[in-house]
């Protein structure tokens, strides 16, 4: 069989179905009653939009965002303030760290260095 | 291939513009200029002629409500409207082959050639193989053949519906028709004579 043979027997085909009965009027009637009827509103994008923001609520509201935006949260997760005492001994005041609640280590201050007279 | 003369392009810009209105004559009109294309058209898609004229009033109940949208400088009435039928073919065969294609799998059965189909062929002595050859095609070559020769369109009007370029269109028939000629000559060119023996 031949190319051309199957081209033309698709052609008898398409002109086959031509003369096929399809009732049309009555498919017409149920079209134009369809057309008649309310449009059904689509309301998946208005169910979308809303859980989009319920979902933008519940994360918003966890810890790691409210850390950025609560100064107060934000405060309650800095390390807990280290108390520092001040004991006089013979050569001077010292300042070693005690521990307080936590065990973090105290705060340091480097000492800035005097600058020498000149000409020492 | 099919033309448009002057005065039908007219006519139909009338029919287009009043549908679009609402003008209940004008829609009727384009309803029976263009339903029984449609209709052919997805028969040749879904097998089925149930599903092939439901497919249609959707297509036509989709097409007339948006009228309006309709641009005629971007494509033909037709095209836009295969456009659409084509749409809807696609997602209603899913749906079936979601739906029946496990159980027709399991069972290893081909889908039976519609009634109407089968009377159509045997009134032109045309082969029930034929039919069968091209619903076995893979769906993008499907599409094109029905498009090329149930829709009777040319290249360029193929492929504006496929959503590709005409040469693309072009190869795909080619394809698909070298595939049905090669699937015809492997089942053997049984006369005509023979196969109507057979099926009487």
């Amino acid at each position: 069989m031949s190319r051309r043979e199957v081209e033309s027997q698709l052609e008898q085909l398409a002109s086959a179905l031509k003369t096929m009965p399809l009732s049309s009027e009555a498919a017409w009637d149920r079209v134009w009653a369809q057309m008649k009827m309310p449009r059904q509103v689509n309301r998946w994008p208005l169910a979308l939009s809303m859980s989009l923001v319920a979902a933008t609520f519940a994360v918003a509201n966890v810890v790691p965002i409210r850390y950025h935006h609560a100064p107060t949260l934000r405060a309650a997760y800095l390390p807990a303030p280290v108390l520092v005492e001040r004991t006089p001994t013979p050569l001077g005041w010292t300042a070693p760290a005690v521990s307080g609640a936590t065990a973090a280590p105290p705060l340091r201050f480097d000492v800035a260095p005097v600058p020498r007279p000149p000409g020492s | 291939m099919r033309t448009e003369p002057a005065e039908d392009s007219t006519r139909l810009a009338d029919w287009i513009e009043r549908g679009a209105r609402g003008d209940e004559a004008a829609c009727a009109a384009l309803f029976h200029e263009f339903y029984p294309s449609v209709v052919r058209l997805s028969l040749g898609l879904l097998n089925d002629l149930d599903d092939a004229e439901e497919v249609a009033q959707d297509t036509f109940v989709y097409a007339l409500r948006n009228l309006g949208r309709y641009d005629a400088r971007r494509s033909a009435f037709r095209t836009w409207l295969f456009t659409i039928a084509l749409s809807r073919c696609r997602n209603k065969r899913r749906r079936k082959l979601l739906l029946q294609g496990p159980l027709e799998l399991l069972a290893g059965e081909a889908p039976a050639t519609p009634r109407e189909v089968e009377a159509a062929l045997e009134r032109r002595g045309l082969r029930r193989q034929l039919w069968q050859a091209l619903q076995a095609l893979s769906e993008p070559m499907r599409e094109a053949v029905v498009l090329r020769y149930l829709g009777e369109m040319r290249y360029k009007e193929v492929g504006a519906v496929l959503g590709c370029n005409p040469k693309t269109a072009e190869s795909r028939v080619r394809l698909g028709v070298e595939t049905l000629r090669r699937t015809l000559t492997e089942q053997g060119a049984a006369p005509e004579w023979q196969w109507s023996e057979a099926s009487a």
